[in-house]
């Protein structure tokens, strides 16, 4: 049974759909499943392959009527293998897109997370870094007014904020000049300044 | 649901299959339902994931029945007490009922059609309330709570949403969760 039921078209593509529902009900990136979108791929071509040869049979006996409904099933399959497709890489730029904002727009911080990275594909790697690209291009235009990169969830009720050091950050250029951020220290420093600094996680508010 | 090209939802719903009855002879092609025959046969029957049915049926190569999860014993069941269906019995586990109910509504005639939307959009509405009742009760109790005098018929209902009330049921058991912590903290910025 199991062997014939692989064998049904459509079925992997479906298969890589239900990994992407899997992710969204756990909340949690998977894996990307390379050999599984390959062999969904050899699939597409194998139908390309039958389709051709349906073409070709039809050719041979007599005027196309345009009655083939054979031809018609490889073509809604192909079709539908591609939607299957297309969902699952758009499902997890998604997800990367929500990762790469939750972190207020700090690749760096997030391609660090060799756990992670374990889990993109090349491809997503380049797409991350381009779409940063987008976001640090259409962000310059109004550095003087407004960081659109800011976080919305927690709107800023004080231009100063007293912060703590959870892990060195090195040497950071402020309003009050620079400062050496060590672990453990405590400042009163200018919001705007540090607000990356507390969504990647290395200062903490008091 | 919505019907978004890219919604996974959407395309897993498309997966449940429906009885299709070909009306015309198909060489070649009688692996579709797993079988072991050559070819598919004029009058055979073959149970086919809708995606692939959608366009049998609407080049008139075959015609279909309406599915068991929408016959007329499970309409009456849902028109006598809603809430006593167990609809995740009759898609299967992680199954979209109401999601499979509008694919069948897109092959059938408008009469038909709107009986359909209107047993969907009733049930949905008769159950929500106890969907989000329960919610409300399962958040307040907490982990270590469930149950009660009614919990056995409870419990029954809640085994037997399907996929988008489950969904729904977790939403409102969040927000139910949220709400009592945000009326407990206090906002210690305030001045």
């Amino acid at each position: 049974m199991a062997s014939a039921e692989s064998r049904q078209f459509g079925n992997l593509a479906t298969q890589l759909v239900q990994e992407s529902r899997r992710s969204t009900l756990t909340d949690t990136l998977l894996k990307y499943n390379d050999s599984l979108v390959r062999t969904v791929i050899r699939e597409q071509r194998n139908l390309e392959n039958l389709i051709n040869s349906a073409i070709a049979a039809q050719a041979d006996n007599a005027a196309f009527t345009g009655d083939a409904p054979a031809l018609l099933l490889y073509q809604t399959v192909v079709l539908r293998n591609k939607r299957c497709l297309l969902a699952y890489h758009a499902h997890r730029l998604d997800r990367l897109k929500d990762m790469y904002w939750a972190l207020g727009g700090a690749l760096p911080a997030l391609l660090a997370d060799n756990d992670l990275r374990s889990r993109l594909s090349p491809h997503e790697v380049d797409f991350l870094r381009e779409y940063n690209a987008s976001v640090m291009d259409f962000r310059g235009d109004f550095s003087a007014e407004l960081d659109i990169a800011a976080s919305i969830t927690h709107p800023p009720r004080d231009l100063h904020a007293l912060v703590r050091v959870v892990r060195d950050c090195g040497v950071i250029e402020t309003e009050l000049g620079t400062i050496d951020f060590k672990k453990g220290q405590r400042f009163m420093v200018r919001r705007a300044d540090i607000e990356h600094l507390i969504v990647q996680g290395y200062l903490q508010e008091v | 649901m919505d019907d978004d090209y890219y919604s996974i939802d959407s395309i897993l719903s498309e997966n449940q299959k429906i009885q299709c009855t070909f009306k015309v002879d198909i060489p070649d092609m009688g692996h579709l339902d797993g079988g072991h025959e050559r070819d598919i046969k004029a009058q055979s029957r073959v149970q086919l994931p809708l995606w692939l049915a959608f366009i049998l049926i609407y080049s008139d190569y075959a015609d279909f029945t309406i599915p068991p999860p929408f016959n007329s014993r499970v309409r009456n069941a849902l028109n006598a007490e809603a809430k006593s269906v167990k609809l995740s019995a009759l898609v299967g586990a992680g199954g979209f009922w109401y999601g499979f109910g509008k694919m069948i509504m897109r092959l059938l005639d408008d009469e038909p059609a709107n009986e359909m939307s209107g047993l969907l959009t009733k049930s949905f509405r008769n159950r929500l309330v106890e969907v989000i009742d329960q919610a409300q009760h399962f958040a307040a109790l907490g982990p270590a709570g469930g149950g009660g005098q009614s919990g056995d018929a409870a419990l029954a209902f809640r085994e037997g949403l399907e996929v988008t009330e489950r969904e729904l049921f977790l939403l409102a058991q969040e927000s139910a969760k949220r709400t009592k912590q945000w009326y407990e903290s206090t906002d210690r910025l305030r001045r």
